[in-house]
């Protein structure tokens, strides 16, 4: 374990956050809450002080091996959280700091599970000179959705200088935290690889701000809304989400289109966009996990809208609702448009259904991704081939390409790694807080897919805060392991990892 | 003619026997001194020791001053840069063996801008005709002249064949045919039949015209079954994978048997629809399993000649409609068709026959002039035999004359298979004429012919 590299990097990283938390600190200037401005500025500078005697001295040996980019990514996500959720602390938002640090978690997951009351939203749109303004907190509550959704290390790696990348073989950093089965360079160098994902990712949410702001919200509603769209987060600005979007927003339904068309977007594998900026669009079109992807879009959306006809009555409403929320649902953002809990059984099925299936791989979303599941499909239905016809060699095709047989192996052990956490959290959150089944296993499902909003007492109209302080450190691991992909979580707790010299 | 060949193989050694006996002046470069010994011992033959790439051995070949350089060593990219050396020395003509299919797609490009004036592919070569006989099953060969529009087919006469017993001049009335029997094989002996020649069994007999005529003949006698529709291929060197894409392409089942697992999964990747099986095919416990019996096809192409014997020995005793044996030395590949196991590939002969077809091209323009050019050759019955394709030129003299005439003036062994006048196919007879340019097929048994000019006596 090098670590003088997790320190110097964990410096790195808390000097990226501090800046990030400014913008923060300029929106409630600019709104006026003199008030709340040390929830900022008391979290900001123990960040600047502590990042700067971290990175003081630069490590000699800058070396990282794949263990080393696992337990990096995986202290980074638990140190972003920690200073992440003295903000609500302090400013009162969230006085309680679990209650705060499961809201960060959330936030940096870009899961969307909340424990703010409608009440709490009340305070956001309170007169901003008065002393409860908290549009600067709100701001970096769906802030932390859009900082999360593209990967911290990978900004930190972007901004990084070029000879600091030398020979420290960072690609294992950025491997860990971007999510997907086989991460790779788009181009050479993994620092421009890294520039090249955030210039899409900035460009697209750029647009979608314009969007919005035609659609009739006001600037500070399209940032915030945009930022948790983008990185598939779900933290709304209003308490009932976008039912309503408060009351003010001139058009509604075209919000609700390019809401959902940008959840859709922010859910597509991101080196497909670098394949259309470089005049391959033929490559990205075929891509077999966006068309798997597609497809399940468009079925799911053409069951909910049948199954929501009996519901809405027309077929306008039908459709918007329909792939709003399965947009919202497959992408892992978390927005709703209406209370799904009151919807037929079977799109409440179906949605529940598409929270596992996720999102594609290296895009902003979560879940078991599409392109895993895939992996997995074909890997069985070989193995199935393989007990009746045990000379035959068969090779599992993705992409036009064979999978190597490692990534089968560990596309396998991951989802048994993945149903062990859910089912040990499921029941552990079933023994602690008693809630029902359908509760229980939707918070839990919603929380390790980063999905945000349940079913049963974790609609979208309810939130988390009923939970104990004890299972509400569980779903925070969950999200956290879910984000992450577990590999790293588990390394970083693993006792063998810190023992070894 | 100055000809090197660079790399003594069994290719090489294939060219030199038949460049030699042609009367070209042959080096033979090859790093192997006891093998170059070897050769210059048993033909009349140069021989230089030397890695084929060397300028200094190149020079002492006398590069400078050769008409063509033939690399035929193992190695791709040795010949290539063979070749590339000579060009840049002098050397006229430069034909290089290329066997990697990862080097298949550019060729056009190797001839543009490396210098390559031809490239020779016996793998390939193998991998088409094993393609041909496997679509059209009741051929033991399959030759073609000018673009497909004549064939030859060889087909074996077993017991109760239906041409069994039949005397040549009543096959075209029986069997209401303007196909032609142009050349039989019986034993070591090959024939090139008159009207009383009577066909037995154990012949192997080949047939020239056109492919509609080809298969109406079939359908007749009753030759043509059903269709083949599996494949199976043992073995995995460059011939099957030649063979298994352009099968799979043309919708056959394909499953290929392998011993080496590493390779296996190459192959798995390589043709997904394929089915590869990872197992040893000389354990025909391994071969029922896999189904050998009731397969439409069975290509055995192992390294080895004697395994490739003995699984097609083996398959033969199961229900396989045709088996295609890869075989490399001439001796087995007689002992094969004495067994009546099937059909035999063997790949140097058919590169050696484009090599030879493309030398004798050059000859006619290099020295005496001809322009009666050879457009397709093929060695036939272990090389005894050649297919020759012509054009008639304006400088032959014989035009307008009835084969009935001509014949006396021919020279003896000589036989005219077919004629391409204006797209249509003629077979000919007593009256018909060779005109100016025709394509005429001639089959023979003289092995040095360069033109046209040259059947006459």
């Amino acid at each position: 374990m090098n670590y003088k590299m997790l320190r110097y990097i964990t410096g790195q990283l808390l000097i990226v956050e501090c800046l990030l938390m400014f913008l923060s600190l300029i929106v409630s200037l600019v709104y006026g809450e003199f008030a709340n401005l040390e929830a900022f500025i008391i979290p900001m500078a123990a960040m600047l002080i502590i990042g700067l005697l971290f990175s003081l001295k630069k490590p000699e040996n800058k070396t990282l091996k794949v263990k080393d980019g696992f337990v990096i990514v995986g202290l980074s996500w638990i140190v972003l959280s920690f200073f992440g959720c003295l903000p609500f602390v302090i400013s009162g938002l969230i006085p309680n700091f679990i209650d705060a640090f499961f809201e960060t978690v959330s936030g940096f997951t870009t899961t969307g599970s909340s424990v703010l009351s409608a009440s709490d939203f009340d305070k956001l749109w309170a007169p901003a000179s008065a002393e409860l303004g908290m549009r600067g907190v709100f701001f970096w509550r769906s802030f932390t959705n859009w900082i999360g959704g593209m990967g911290v290390l990978v900004f930190v790696l972007a901004i990084m200088p070029q000879q600091d990348m030398k020979s420290s073989r960072l690609v294992h950093v950025m491997r860990a935290e971007m999510p997907g089965p086989k991460v790779d360079k788009i181009v050479a160098t993994v620092r421009k690889t890294a520039a090249i994902m955030y210039a899409i990712y900035v460009v697209m949410t750029a647009a979608q701000v314009v969007l919005l702001l035609f659609g009739g919200m006001d600037l500070y509603e399209s940032l915030c809304t945009s930022f948790s769209t983008a990185g598939t987060g779900g933290f709304a600005v209003w308490s009932d989400s976008m039912v309503s979007f408060g009351g003010t927003v001139a058009h509604p339904n075209f919000c609700i289109w390019v809401i959902g068309i940008f959840m859709f977007l922010f859910s597509i594998n991101f080196n497909l966009y670098f394949l259309v900026l470089t005049g391959k669009i033929a490559a990205a079109l075929f891509s077999e996990e966006l068309r798997w992807f597609v497809g399940i879009v468009l079925a799911s959306t053409a069951i909910v809208t049948a199954n929501l006809y009996s519901v809405y009555g027309n077929i306008s409403d039908s459709v918007r609702q329909a792939f709003f929320q399965v947009s919202t649902v497959i992408s892992t953002t978390g927005f709703a448009t209406d209370d799904f809990n009151l919807w037929p059984n079977i799109s409440k099925t179906l949605l529940l259904i598409l929270m596992f299936i996720g999102a594609c791989a290296g895009s902003t979303g979560g879940g078991i991704k599409v392109s895993r599941l895939i992996i997995a499909v074909k890997g069985t239905w070989a193995e199935i081939r393989r007990m009746v016809r045990p000379r035959e060699i068969k090779k599992v095709f993705f992409e036009k390409k064979a999978v190597e047989g490692d990534t089968v192996k560990g596309t396998f052990a991951y989802i048994v790694a993945y149903c062990f956490i859910f089912f040990a959290s499921f029941l552990f959150i079933s023994l602690i807080d008693g809630q029902n089944i359908e509760t229980s296993f939707s918070s839990v499902a919603a929380c390790i897919n980063n999905i945000g909003p349940g079913l049963g007492e974790v609609g979208p109209a309810s939130n988390y805060a009923f939970y104990s302080p004890i299972s509400k450190i569980v779903l925070s691991l969950d999200m956290l392991l879910g984000r992450l992909e577990i590999f790293p979580l588990i390394f970083l707790f693993s006792p063998s990892v810190w023992r070894e010299k | 003619m100055n000809v090197i060949i660079v790399g003594n193989g069994s290719v090489g050694e294939n060219l030199i026997d038949f460049i030699s006996q042609e009367g070209h002046s042959v080096t033979v470069i090859d790093e192997d001194s006891a093998e170059v010994t070897k050769v210059v011992n048993k033909y009349d033959v140069f021989g230089v020791c030397g890695n084929g790439a060397s300028v200094s051995v190149q020079k002492e070949a006398g590069a400078q001053n050769c008409d063509v350089i033939i690399a035929v060593t193992p190695g791709d990219e040795l010949n290539l840069l063979s070749c590339m050396i000579a060009k840049q020395l002098g050397a006229k003509h430069t034909i290089a063996r290329v066997r990697d299919p990862r080097y298949l797609k550019q060729t056009g490009f190797m001839s543009s801008y490396l210098g390559i004036d031809m490239i020779v592919n016996p793998d390939f070569e193998a991998a088409r005709e094993t393609a041909r006989l496997i679509r059209f099953p009741a051929a033991i060969k399959l030759e073609k002249f000018a673009q497909g529009q004549v064939e030859m087919v060889e087909i074996h006469i077993g017991k109760n064949h239906p041409l069994c017993d039949l005397p040549i001049i009543d096959f075209k009335s029986k069997c209401n045919t303007n196909a032609l029997i142009c050349m039989a094989e019986r034993g070591d002996e090959v024939i090139i039949p008159g009207g009383d020649f009577v066909i037995r069994e154990g012949d192997s007999i080949f047939i020239t015209a056109s492919r509609k005529d080809i298969t109406d003949l079939f359908v007749r006698i009753g030759l043509i079954g059903k269709q083949i529709k599996d494949v199976m291929i043992i073995g995995s060197d460059r011939i099957s994978r030649y063979l298994a894409p352009a099968l799979l392409g043309d919708g056959f089942r394909v499953k290929m048997i392998e011993q080496n697992a590493a390779v296996c999964e190459e192959l798995a990747e390589l043709f997904p629809k394929a089915t590869v099986i990872c197992g040893n095919a000389s354990d025909p416990d391994v071969l029922d399993d896999e189904g050998i019996d009731g397969t439409g096809a069975c290509v055995v192409t192992t390294p080895n000649d004697q395994t490739n014997l003995l699984i097609s020995m083996f398959a033969s005793t199961r229900k396989v409609d045709k088996i295609i044996t890869k075989i490399t030395s001439p001796t087995l590949a007689k002992l094969s068709d004495s067994a009546g196991v099937g059909s035999n590939v063997t790949p140097h002969l058919l590169s050696s026959a484009k090599v030879l077809r493309y030398l004798r091209g050059l000859a006619n323009k290099g020295e005496k002039g001809y322009k009666s050019e050879i457009r397709t050759l093929y060695k036939l019955a272990d090389g005894k035999v050649e297919a020759l394709e012509f054009d008639v030129a304006d400088d032959f003299e014989f035009t307008g004359i009835a084969l009935r005439d001509l014949n006396p003036k021919l020279k003896k062994n000589i036989l005219i298979g077919a004629i391409i006048r204006e797209g249509a196919v003629i077979y000919p007879h007593g009256n018909t004429t060779l005109e100016f340019s025709d394509r005429v097929v001639v089959i023979t048994k003289v092995t040095n012919l360069c033109d046209l000019g040259d059947i006459i006596a």
